[in-house]
């Protein structure tokens, strides 16, 4: 048998594979879309940052909450920042950023 | 079916564009689902890593900075293959030339039953060869071996594969002729 015809037989007996749901499973696999992530990501920034100045402002207007004002807004920026970092930490490793 | 993979590319990095990716997973699933079967000799886990390779394309599609998708795509999968075989024990690495089982006695064998008799690079190079049309380099670079390796590969998969293929009654007046 020449080299010619032995590829020319490889050829005629692969088969081609429909697809049959593989791109659907791949498709479903595939990680969250990035813009949702980086709208959550945001949003929980926002939200953080919006609570803790709602605090300081509460804090500033009345004496028996303003005790308080301080470090809950510290505890919540504290919290906000560390969701944050959990996200971000997440979602790199989720990316495959830290795949070898 | 033709389609601009430049343009889709683009497209899943800019836009995320899911549609996109589909295309491009549509365009070259069957040829690396059929390579991967024939590495792996197992369908359910060579589309299991089929799947895992699109996954490791769609994560790291940034760093494919232009040349041939193609081969980028099945260097990802073998790599994949390559950890799945090692997993299981089975370290029959690339570079080795060593025959599979020995040929047996009395049959003319089919394409992949002749085919699994052959050593993992062996096989590879013949399927990338004649199924993929790659060049010698591509193959080298898709399998991550020296261009002499895979000619090597090539000269002798396509030996075996003719014996093997070859009617059982020829096959032994040639043996003994030898």
């Amino acid at each position: 048998m020449q080299d010619n015809e032995l590829f020319k037989l490889m050829k005629i007996e692969t088969p081609y594979l429909p697809d049959a749901g593989f791109s659907d499973k791949v498709m479903r696999e595939l990680p969250v879309q990035r813009r949702v992530r980086m709208r959550v990501l945001a949003a929980s920034v926002v939200i953080a940052s919006i609570v803790a100045f709602v605090i300081w402002l509460l804090g500033m207007n009345s004496d028996s909450f303003s005790a308080l004002a301080s470090p809950l807004a510290l505890s919540t920026v504290a919290v906000a920042f560390w969701v944050f970092v959990g996200f971000f930490a997440f979602i790199t490793v989720d990316e495959g950023v830290f795949e070898v | 079916m033709r389609i601009d993979e430049q343009d889709l590319i683009e497209r899943v990095l800019k836009d995320d564009d899911r549609h996109a990716f589909r295309q491009l997973v549509l365009h070259y699933q069957s040829g690396l689902r059929i390579f991967l079967r024939r590495m792996l000799s197992d369908i359910a886990l060579a589309d299991d890593c089929a799947q895992e390779t699109w996954l490791i394309v769609y994560q790291k599609l940034a760093s494919f900075h232009g040349g041939n998708f193609r081969s980028w795509i099945f260097t990802i999968g073998m790599r994949k293959a390559l950890r799945l075989k090692t997993k299981e024990g089975r370290t029959d690495p690339l570079e080795t030339d060593v025959a599979g089982s020995p040929v047996p006695e009395g049959l003319k064998l089919d394409l992949e039953r002749a085919l699994a008799h052959l050593s993992l690079g062996q096989r590879a190079c013949l399927h990338l060869s004649a199924c993929e049309e790659m060049s010698h380099e591509e193959i080298a670079e898709v399998l991550d071996l020296p261009l002499g390796t895979v000619k090597s590969h090539l000269t002798r998969g396509k030996e075996r594969l003719k014996t093997l293929l070859s009617d059982p009654e020829a096959r032994k007046e040639k043996d003994h002729a030898r």
